[in-house]
């Protein structure tokens, strides 16, 4: 009987002991996940765990399931969060106009953009319906101009202007335009 | 202290880095068509912000390399890291008419170093510039400003007038009048440019012609066809108008008039057959009826109708107005408002 009575107070206190070191074991998981946030948000550069925070975060803000955020410009949002949270969340905004593959490359161009067009810019989406399709439009037409890395211009030349002087379709000779340079 | 000083230097130095660029160049294309219209086309060069005049018919803008937003009188470009960016759109504003004589006007930012090309169709003639331009002429007419000082363009120019021959003239001639009567300037016909290109001629532009009379006779010709084209559609709406007007009367009349209220029903359901038949000529009549009318439309003998007549009064239904030989019958205003 008493051996019993032992083995029962042993073993409850073995689980008592088991118990209370998960319950601290997930305290200290939980306070550790705190602490590497606020550290990463102090200090990026110092922590590699820091850039997976980071990373994932702002992925999420960008609704993006796909692709991955590049350091350059990982480095930039950081640290225009710091700098500047109000602007670079009006810069989220308007990149998530855009399609999903076009969004990191969108907040990487504003945050060199000005931060008054980027105001300008939000006020001008939001108000209608067609702003926004042409905002959609104009972010996503942007990029690619971005991709193709050439010199952006519109080429006038003598046979198009004889053209349009002869035929008078001006629709047609605009057309022809965009498709320069 | 020295280092504090250095450190602020370095500070001032990254800041620099920090602030944005500019966009410096530009190309200015202004292709002006004979009816007056002028597409825009603009290259800018650099990296930031740009405000550009922009007139208030413009419509579609495309730009190439840089994000913008279009308000009333400008638009406003931004250029990031693609460093140029393009921009096209068509206005009418930039030109005006007055009597034969074209003027170009435009104002241009202040910001950047501009190269300005206008190009005219070969014929235009050019009577003014302010600031002066270089002009070349040949398939297209050219002409070329850089940096100019009040970011200002006038121009004046106009185009040869050119005259209809006379068989060209859609003309129902009048026999009777003198064939000699339309006579062309020589001097307009030496106007008349070479090249292949038509111009629209408008009535009012046949200006050349000697006489007073051939005025008139011009003005006739013209008057008969413009007389011709509206008697044609004339005869498109004519026949709309009266099918409408016979389906007003036929449907949508008759049936406002035979509109009885709930009340009305009631009442005339406690009338005989011949009640009911006054009645009913009275409400679709709407306006005082003669006894005489009555008699006729409805077919009843006159003693019984002189009877139904007197029980309706009774009723108060109809007022029958006795001062003259023939008598008129009314609705009540009690039963009206039913």
């Amino acid at each position: 009987m008493k051996y019993k009575n032992y083995i029962f107070i042993i073993a409850c206190f073995l689980v008592f002991v088991v118990l209370i070191n998960i319950i601290t074991s997930l305290g200290i998981i939980k306070n550790d996940d705190k602490m590497t946030l606020d550290r990463c948000i102090i200090n990026y550069s110092s922590d590699l765990r820091c850039k997976d925070v980071h990373k994932e975060k702002y992925l999420q803000e960008l609704n993006i399931s796909k692709g991955d955020i590049d350091d350059e410009s990982l480095q930039k949002i950081i640290e225009m969060n710091k700098t500047d949270s109000e602007n670079l969340k009006k810069i989220m905004e308007i990149s998530k106009l855009s399609d999903e593959n076009f969004r990191i490359k969108s907040v990487n161009e504003f945050l060199s953009i000005d931060k008054g067009f980027t105001e300008k810019f939000n006020i001008y989406y939001q108000s209608s319906i067609n702003n926004k399709k042409n905002a959609k439009q104009q972010i996503e037409g942007y990029i690619k101009s971005i991709e193709s890395s050439k010199r952006m211009r519109y080429e006038f030349s003598q046979e198009k202007i004889k053209k349009l002087f002869f035929d008078r379709d001006s629709v047609s000779f605009i057309e022809s335009i965009k498709n320069t340079g | 202290m020295e280092k504090k000083a250095y450190l602020f230097f370095l500070f001032l130095i990254l800041l620099s880095g920090e602030v944005i660029g500019e966009i410096t160049n530009s190309e200015y294309y202004f292709v002006i068509q004979e009816n007056g219209n002028t597409i825009v086309g603009i290259n800018l060069i650099g990296s930031g912000e740009l405000s550009i005049p922009l007139q208030e018919d413009v419509e579609n803008i495309y730009v190439k390399g840089g994000l913008y937003i279009k308000d009333i009188n400008k638009m406003t470009i931004a250029i990031g890291s693609t460093q140029s960016a393009a921009i096209v759109y068509q206005t009418a504003l930039l030109t005006e008419k007055v009597n034969n004589e074209w003027s170009f006007s435009t104002r241009l930012e202040d910001q950047t170093n501009k190269t300005i090309i206008v190009a005219l169709p070969s014929n235009a003639i050019i009577r003014a510039s302010e600031p002066s331009a270089f002009i070349e002429s040949g398939e297209i007419m050219k002409l070329y400003w850089e940096n100019i000082p009040n970011n200002q363009i006038n121009l004046n120019y106009s185009f040869p007038k050119e005259v209809i021959p006379i068989d060209e003239i859609p003309v129902n001639e009048d026999k009777n009048s003198d064939n000699n009567a339309i006579k062309i300037n020589n001097e307009n016909i030496k106007e008349k440019t070479d090249n292949n290109m038509k111009i629209p001629i408008n009535f009012t532009d046949i200006v050349d012609i000697n006489t007073n009379k051939e005025d008139d006779r011009l003005m006739r010709v013209f008057a008969k066809k413009n007389k011709k084209d509206s008697f044609n559609l004339y005869w498109i709406i004519l026949p709309i108008f009266f099918v409408l007007l016979l389906f007003y009367i036929l449907f949508i009349n008759k049936t406002k008039i035979n509109k009885k209220s709930g009340r009305q029903m009631q009442v005339m359901q406690t009338l005989t057959k011949n009640e009911t038949d006054i009645v009913d000529l009275l409400l679709s009549e709407k306006k005082l009826v003669k006894r005489s009318f009555m008699e006729k439309k409805l077919n009843i003998a006159k003693s019984s109708l002189a009877a139904t007549l007197n029980n309706l009064e009774r009723k108060k239904i109809i007022d029958i107005d006795r001062t003259y030989n023939s008598h008129t019958i009314k609705l009540t205003d009690w039963f009206n408002k039913l």
